[in-house]
């Protein structure tokens, strides 16, 4: 009973979101993919949602408190990022799980040798994830070949981004590394990342500002680029984790940063609505 | 300070220039190669070891001939191979079979961070009967002062540093009894790796008492003591007073390194060491230098290299350890050369 009523919930919440399309001159693709789209939406809405009931804040405990702390304590995150207030908290849930994991890796981690050995070698090394926002140089590879495709000169002008360096070089990827040691251009990277998302998916039918983000969350942690049907099914993969290795249990990463879009709603301003 | 992206060529060239004064003290480096990978073969970092320590390295590898870092995977642990294995889980219980710990210690940071003290050494802070706060440690009280701001104990539990304030002053103290007073609010406490030199960044001029009457200020004066307010200044528990600085200086342009009881400040493109100017360095990020303790020679890693004060250059460390010999500082670091060898390398200066 109680999963019928999500479920209705979902689709009168879809369906309102038809009526109001979000992308209408975009949304004319053939029914039947329309209809593919809703029933795999509709299938990994339910899932998620009763996964998303979970108390991650409790499950990840201290790890959790120190990432809410982190994003208390560098409320320039926010601004920086230069989108409208619903991208800028789809894209603080986004990264989110990112910044407790990183919360719970800080110690354990060498990330050095990983950096040197990516700067030195190349692309066989580039399978490690930096900082805060955990972002791996294969992930910032693409975003930035992505940016320098997508964008024209007007945009990249308003965007405030300049065109990447193009080539593969020892130095290019030290320069890379440099900026991914950065939480500035780390930010960056998270604006460009919600732009490109933009220009790849603005066509697709989100139900609603939920769905919206479990979609990019998934993008951002499974990798952008594989596409939305492969994206959508990779929507309730239990692949997140605090661990080194060996992890004991695993969890939906996009239900992790919808926990934290829900209990961060917009009306309580993002700041005000942590914990002091 | 900032940990940006830094010219790490002029960078490099100003330091070697410092450097050469010393290069008198360059000894000979010696090089051994631990394993040489197969042709085509790559190390998965994240689930290998490599380690370097005083007295032996501890190497650990898992690799994989697949460019996707997929299976097939191999093991190199003591020097033997092992192979191929199928899945990650069966390749790493045999990469990591005895041992109780697989995670790698963090020695990513050239600046010292110190260990928390065991637990019943570290001191505590307690309010007083009237409602003033006091420090406990080893069986003494330090204060009473209106406000406790931080407190630390050293990882020995020797020595404990507390920031504290009152309406006329504030305060920066040691256990050993040294003790010194300003205005404005101190920030975070650091230390030295023998617990024994110690500094805080503080900002403004201003004590409690003063700052609340400042709403009483006419609107001239209001302003010039906000701009006051916002400068910053940094005193050593030795008694030394640095500064003003920008409001842009913080406790992480203070640093004590691993390697040194030395306090380093950067601020205006000069690096400091106790307070005398060392170098020029546009920006500076303390994780990468490794100077010796008289402060004569350092390394600095970037990664590409790791230079050297007299000018010196090799690859760049996977992981590297610094420690003392004999009465001089012994670099020792491990390198992946020509994409398969993996080296070993040492040096005292």
């Amino acid at each position: 009973m109680f999963i019928r009523e999500r479920c209705s919930v979902r689709r009168s919440s879809h369906a309102t979101e038809r009526a109001t399309p979000r992308r209408p001159n975009r949304r004319a693709a053939s029914f039947l993919a329309t209809v593919a789209v809703i029933a795999l939406f509709l299938t990994s809405g339910s899932e998620a949602l009763s996964a998303a009931d979970e108390d991650y804040a409790a499950i990840f405990g201290d790890k959790y408190a120190a990432a809410e702390r982190f994003l208390r304590e560098n409320v320039w995150i926010a601004g920086a990022l230069r989108l409208s207030p619903e991208d800028t908290r789809i894209a603080l849930a986004v990264v989110f799980p990112e910044i407790i994991r990183f919360s719970a890796l800080e110690d354990a981690i060498q990330v050095r040798g990983l950096k040197v050995l990516y700067v030195q070698y190349g692309r066989a090394y580039m399978n490690f994830s930096v900082g805060h926002f955990q972002m791996k140089p294969s992930f910032v590879e693409n975003l930035e070949s992505d940016y320098n495709r997508l964008f024209n000169p007007e945009e990249k002008s308003a965007a405030a981004i300049p065109a990447f360096e193009r080539g593969d070089s020892a130095e290019l990827r030290n320069k890379r590394v440099l900026r991914l040691d950065d939480t500035v251009w780390q930010v960056r990277y998270l604006r460009m990342f919600i732009l490109v998302m933009e220009k790849r998916y603005g066509h697709v039918a989100f139900s609603d500002a939920e769905d919206r983000l479990r979609f990019y969350a998934t993008a951002y942690n499974a990798g952008y680029a594989s596409g939305e049907r492969a994206l959508r099914r990779a929507m309730n993969d239990k692949r997140f984790h605090t661990e080194l290795l060996f992890p004991k249990r695993t969890y939906v990463y996009a239900d992790v940063a919808l926990f934290f879009f829900r209990t961060h709603p917009p009306e309580a301003n993002l700041q005000p609505a942590l914990p002091t | 300070m900032k940990r940006t992206p830094f010219p790490v060529s002029a960078r490099i060239a100003l330091m070697v220039l410092a450097g050469l004064a010393s290069s008198a003290l360059a000894q000979e480096t010696t090089r051994k190669v631990l394993y040489s990978l197969q042709p085509g073969e790559t190390i998965m970092r994240a689930e290998s070891t490599i380690a370097i320590a005083a007295g032996a390295a501890d190497i650990v590898l898992v690799t994989t001939m697949a460019k996707d870092n997929k299976g097939p995977f191999f093991v190199v642990r003591d020097g033997k191979r092992t192979g191929p294995f199928t899945g990650i889980k069966e390749t790493m219980a045999t990469a990591y079979a005895g041992r109780t710990d697989s995670s790698q210690k963090n020695r990513d940071c050239a600046s010292y961070t110190p260990p928390p003290p065991p637990e019943d050494a570290s001191a505590t802070t307690e309010s007083d009967q009237q409602g003033r706060q006091v420090v406990k440690f080893k069986g003494k009280t330090f204060g009473s002062h209106l406000l406790i701001f931080s407190v630390q104990t050293t990882p020995d539990g020797a020595l404990a540093y507390l920031t504290a304030g009152d309406n006329d002053k504030s305060w920066f103290e040691c256990s050993d009894g040294r003790k010194v007073s300003f205005g404005g609010i101190p920030a975070e406490i650091k230390f030295s790796p023998d617990g024994k030199n110690a500094a805080v960044v503080c900002q403004g001029n201003f004590s409690m008492g003063e700052m609340n009457n400042m709403s009483k200020l006419p609107p001239e004066k209001l302003q010039a003591a906000f701009a006051e307010q916002e400068k910053k200044y940094l005193y050593t528990i030795a008694g030394k007073k640095y500064g003003p600085f920008k409001s842009s200086f913080g406790a992480h342009d203070v640093w004590f390194p691993k390697t040194s009881n030395d306090m380093y400040f950067h601020v205006n493109d000069q690096l400091f060491r106790n307070g005398a100017p060392m170098m020029k360095a546009d920006s500076f990020d303390p994780c990468q230098f490794y100077p010796t303790p008289d402060g004569k020679a350092y390394a600095m890693l970037t990664y590409e290299n790791i230079v050297f004060s007299d000018g010196k250059t090799y690859p760049a460390p996977l992981d590297i350890v610094v420690f003392q010999d004999g009465g001089k500082t012994v670099f020792k670091w491990i390198t992946l050369e020509n994409n398969k060898d993996i080296v070993v390398y040492q040096r005292a200066m």
